[in-house]
């Protein structure tokens, strides 16, 4: 399958082996569709496109086009607006908030969307036997969490307590188990969105399928071939207003599991938006040539190697920051695998300065310090460090950074790992059993906030697959989902971000970035941290197809 | 004839029972299961899931479980990975685009190979036959996974007369159909006209000594009626005996092909259902496959009879 891989990238290389003698584009690729008002874009075969059973992002964007939330994701991660609420009031100590839904909200079938249908979606998402896998993202709800956890005896008594009600049509009021800032973000996220009841009582299972669906978005899902397209025509209910338009009357999602198939649609012109599938060879072609159409951004995620800390020797902080600091991390993503990945030395990706985080600045390589360490922990030169294992999931690019971090470990450290890789569901079993040393992981922000990177270290957070715990961690991180007032709880958040720094009980490797490519006649292309890419902030100017743009740079 | 047909048939359902089990065990011995995730779930939530797929009972009670479902209703239920969608609608997907790519394979596997074969089998050491014979092993060594990205290149890319991943169906109009399977139906078909033409070859060489044709020969008969009416017949035999088994490697075999062309086929299911361990949608695929493998061979045996009159299944 490598042999293949690298075949089908060798052969496909692109844009740039058009040159003719003169070193001008031969021809520039025109747009297929001559209907500004069809957008065309690319996607993975998504799995669910059931605002409340959805998972993953690619039935996320989906979603997202079809569903309205009370508010949505704005042109790029800075803003959120309103959208199925006019608007909302927090009460003073931060707990209850209280949402005002637009009176002319209709479902595609022309039914009103109220408050109930939200009070509804939320409370399906909970019940455990909806099975919702991202349920946890309602826990912010009071009640919600003990309502997802509740056995059959005592369900009926959760689902009442969950403090979400529906006051009247149009008043949604929520009471929360913290202040919690970032409440107005998670309500444009696709779990949060309303489902409409009538709908799912009728058609169950298969309320969502093309033939059934009813929703409340810009568009309704009106296609779905699997492995090939999903069609979205607009919802005839639907009342766009500037803050929220529907430019299009159709889009197309090209569905492609590959790269590889996905950037030959973007090159033939068959769709107008590759949304983070640029294979990393065509990479430095388009970062020569055709600049314009490239579009490389810092995304919400963070990749690091966790260790197991309750087997020595990575029980000792000064072990996990010595293999830490021996590491270069700049050369992973400039000649490892050569994405542009952005170094990592803390756990929270940069970007939310804009939203009040100040950051750490974790340690930089430092190789002599590491060595330094690693002596002092018992192990000078390497001698005597018993042989580790590095497990991680069978992928090209896991197993470049493992025997990057091998060889700087062998040559830095004088200490010896073997690697193991094996299918991700093996790996994630024996994560779960804590039967690793280290191991790969990866993880990718839920909203704009330090908390979703942080929490993962939190001693009884169940993702905390390391068997770290942390008292005075878990109390940062307490006081700052306490905290009311902003300066203090990001205070908080930092003095939790330091501790890990210290104990390094994981070691980033890298931020994720996200490559786009965007064809000249499309326009309002913002990059987004979380990658949300929402149709309706797009446009197609079909005079700047064949512009100086739309040849390339050079 | 008839009653060498049930025969077979019985024996079909014996393998297809024994390709049941042995799947249904050996896929539960893989570690991890279809709910395993890297964000971890409450274990109430898990226990639900795990209750409403019935993996909570014993294997034995869910290998029966199962085993009625296939047997009695035909029917492999839903898919883990996709609860909204049934196995058997993802295979009715599935199956006629393999189905369809596999025909026009086997197309021009046969409009390539054969004229290809049984002319260099009549003009042995020629010219002719060493080119024809050169090419053919060409076609045999060059593997689809390069072929495929190199016709893309030439014939999507730069020279925009097929689609490079799109797969538009015959429902679609012939036009935009081939436009869209052009391309993947030769890179599938290319290996296989390679082995149609070397079989053909082996096909006419053998017939051509045979006593018969110099029969045919000495009655005076022309060269192009000994060829049509005496020796093509016989001479075909190996390839039709190769047909019933290249139409079922063509099938399972165009996994590389879907990935590369981006098709919606069989093939992707079969690779991604075993990561998933999405159960039900492994077996699926599975008794599928299995299902049209040995419908094939059952089917090559009955045209044997048809072609070579020395070959009965009776008594």
């Amino acid at each position: 399958m490598r042999l293949l891989l690298l075949a089908a990238t060798v052969a496909l290389c692109a844009p740039g082996c058009r040159k003719t003698a003169g070193g001008g584009e031969a021809h520039a690729v025109a747009r297929r569709d001559r209907d500004p008002l069809h957008f065309s874009r690319s996607l993975g075969e998504p799995e669910y496109v059931d605002p409340g059973l959805c998972a993953e992002a690619e039935g996320g964007k989906i979603v997202g086009d079809t569903f309205e939330g009370l508010y949505i994701y704005g042109r790029d991660h800075t803003e959120w607006l309103p959208g199925a609420a006019s608007g909302h009031t927090v009460s003073a100590d931060g707990l209850t908030w209280t949402f005002t839904l637009r009176p002319d909200g209709r479902w595609s079938d022309g039914t009103p969307v109220t408050a109930h249908d939200f009070e509804w979606a939320w409370k399906r998402v909970l019940d455990p036997s909806t099975g919702a896998r991202y349920a946890s993202i309602l826990w912010f709800i009071e009640g919600a969490r003990a309502y997802n956890r509740s056995g059959p005896e005592d369900r009926a008594a959760a689902r009442e307590a969950v403090q979400v009600e529906a006051v009247d049509d149009l008043t949604l009021r929520v009471r929360l188990v913290a202040p919690t800032p970032f409440f107005l973000q998670l309500t444009a996220f696709y779990t949060y969105a309303p489902v409409p009841r009538h709908v799912v009582a009728a058609h169950g299972d298969q309320w969502a399928r093309p033939e059934h669906v009813v929703s409340n978005g810009p568009w309704v899902l009106s296609e779905w071939r699997s492995g090939q397209q999903i069609v979205l025509t607009r919802n005839p209910h639907y009342v766009a207003t500037p803050q929220r338009p529907a430019p299009f009357d159709q889009v197309t999602y090209r569905i492609s599991q590959d790269d590889d198939p996905a950037h030959r649609m973007y090159l033939s012109g068959e769709v107008d938006y590759l949304d983070s599938r640029v294979p990393p060879s065509v990479l430095p072609r388009y970062r020569r040539e055709r600049f314009r159409e490239l579009h490389t951004s810092p995304y919400l995620g963070v990749y690091y190697y966790m260790f197991n800390v309750t087997r020595p020797p990575f029980d000792d902080p000064r072990v996990r920051r010595a293999l830490g600091l021996a590491v270069n991390k700049l050369a992973i993503g400039k000649f490892v695998i050569r994405g542009g990945q952005v170094a990592a030395n803390t756990l929270v990706p940069p970007g939310l300065e804009a939203l009040g985080y100040p950051g750490v600045a974790g340690p930089d390589y430092d190789p002599g310090e590491a060595r330094r360490l690693l002596a002092e922990a018992g192990y000078p030169g390497g001698k005597g460090f018993p042989r580790f294992r590095v497990s991680y999931n069978t992928l090209e690019g896991h197993t470049l950074v493992a025997q990057f971090l091998q060889q700087e470990w062998r040559t830095q450290l004088g200490i010896q790992c073997d690697l193991d890789n094996m299918e991700w569901k093996v790996l994630l079993k024996k994560q779960h059993a804590m039967d690793f040393e280290v191991s790969r992981a990866a993880w990718i922000g839920d909203y704009l906030d330090a908390n979703t990177f942080l929490e993962l270290y939190e001693s009884q957070n169940p993702n905390n697959r390391t068997g770290w715990a942390n008292p005075a961690y878990d109390a940062a991180l307490a006081a700052a989902g306490q905290a009311v007032d902003t300066p203090a709880r990001q205070r908080h958040l930092v003095a939790a971000e330091e501790i890990f720094v210290r104990e390094m009980p994981g070691i980033p490797l890298y931020y994720y970035v996200k490559h786009d490519l965007v064809k000249p006649w499309v326009t309002g292309y913002r990059p987004h941290l979380q990658g949300v890419h929402t149709s309706r902030w797009f446009g197609i100017d079909l005079s700047r197809e064949g512009g100086p743009a739309g040849r390339g740079a050079p | 004839m008839i009653g060498f047909i049930l025969r077979r048939l019985l024996s079909a359902a014996a393998v297809l029972f024994v390709v049941i089990t042995a799947s249904f065990f050996i896929m539960r011995l893989a570690p991890g299961g279809p709910f395993d995730q890297d964000r971890e779930m409450p274990a109430e939530v898990r226990a639900n899931l795990e209750a409403r797929w019935h993996l909570d009972e014993s294997i034995g009670q869910q290998y029966v479980r199962q085993l009625t479902l296939i047997a009695v209703h035909g029917d492999f239920g839903p898919s883990m990975k996709t609860p909204d969608r049934t196995v058997n609608q993802i295979l009715a997907e599935g199956l006629p685009v393999s189905l369809v790519l596999g025909a026009q394979a086997l197309l021009v596997a046969l409009i390539i190979g054969l004229p290809i074969g049984l002319y260099a089998g009549l003009k042995q050491n020629s010219l002719g036959d060493h080119v024809a014979m050169g090419a053919a092993m060409t076609g045999v060594s060059i593997p689809n996974f390069v072929l495929g990205p190199l016709l893309i290149y030439a014939f999507a890319l730069q020279l925009p007369w097929f689609d490079s991943a799109n797969w538009a169906g015959p429902g679609a109009g012939l036009w935009a159909h081939l436009r869209s399977s052009g391309l993947p139906s030769l890179t599938l078909g290319l290996y296989y006209a390679a082995y149609v033409a070397r079989l053909s070859r082996g096909g006419m060489l053998e017939i051509v000594r045979l006593d018969f044709i110099r029969t045919a020969r000495a009655k005076g008969l022309s060269e192009r009626q000994v060829v049509t009416r005496h020796a093509l017949k016989g001479a075909l035999l190996p390839v039709v005996s190769f047909l019933g088994p290249a139409f079922a490697s063509l099938l399972t075999g165009s996994v590389v092909i879907e990935k590369i062309f981006n098709l919606p086929g069989l093939g992707t299911h079969f690779v991604q259902s075993a990561f998933n361990r999405d159960y039900p949608l492994v077996l699926g695929t599975i008794v599928l496959y299995s299902a049209l493998l040995v419908t094939l061979n059952l089917v090559v045996d009955v045209l044997y009879t048809l072609l070579d009159p020395r070959v009965t299944y009776d008594g």
